[in-house]
């Protein structure tokens, strides 16, 4: 358990210190490859997690195609690159006091609630064909209506982004 | 930038979805991770459509210089 722990640890740095980077950055194209450090750490906790066609899914959807989309959307609508993107919030101190409090309210209240509970080891390993199974079993209907939903998405942003 | 806190707050949900599944010992929650995953790319996909259709008629995509309704 120690290797994970420490493996968990390093990732979880990463993810934290690139989130943070990315929402305070001034320059466009770095702000989007932080996100990019922080789906592949995600991808790296979802295999310490025994999710590993979650952590391949969010490989190829995620950094394959989001942020390829990103960053040709980045490229093809000129965004200054280099550092000239103003931070035009003027009142981020008073925001950035809301959420720690937020923060702070909800981290309390799951210490006081859940503090004494301890992590199960973790018995079960579901495998990628026990995922298959209940999609195709159980959440039949959702699959079905996520298939409508990516055949309406892609027709909506054809029809939106062609030139007529 | 709005898309993008958009992608990280979903992944956050989806972080929360695995690793309560794995605590629990069910499988339920890697499926709806996929599903959000699914739902979320779909999302970026017309959402930087209706960016490119800003570009467009601003060239500019900073959300300062939208201010056409503003009274």
């Amino acid at each position: 358990m120690v290797a994970q722990n420490i493996a968990f640890g390093i990732i979880s740095g990463i993810v934290v210190f690139s989130a943070l980077r990315m929402v305070t950055t001034r320059n466009i194209v770095h702000s989007a490859l932080f996100l990019v450090a922080v789906l592949a750490g995600l991808s790296g906790q979802y295999v310490l997690l025994a999710a590993e066609f979650v952590a391949t899914t969010q490989v190829l959807v995620y950094i394959g195609a989001v942020m390829v989309l990103f960053l040709f959307g980045i490229m093809l609508t000129k965004a200054p690159i280099g550092k000239s993107m103003e931070m035009t919030g003027t009142q981020w101190p008073i925001a950035a006091g809301v959420a720690l409090m937020l923060g702070a309210v909800i981290l309390y209240s799951l210490i006081d609630q859940f503090g004494s509970d301890r992590l199960t080891e973790g018995g079960k390993i579901y495998r990628t064909a026990d995922v298959g199974d209940e999609v195709f079993s159980t959440y039949i209907i959702p699959f079905e209506a996520i298939s409508v939903l990516l055949l309406a998405a892609l027709i909506g942003a054809i029809v939106l982004a062609r030139k007529d | 930038m709005v898309l993008m806190s958009i992608e990280l707050m979903l992944n956050a949900v989806n972080i929360n979805m695995v690793a309560f599944g794995f605590q629990h010992e069910v499988v339920s929650g890697q499926v709806f991770a996929l599903f959000i995953i699914a739902v979320a790319a779909a999302e970026v996909g017309v959402g930087l459509a209706i960016v490119l259709l800003l570009y467009r008629n601003q060239t500019s995509i900073d959300v300062e210089d939208f201010d056409l309704m503003k009274g």
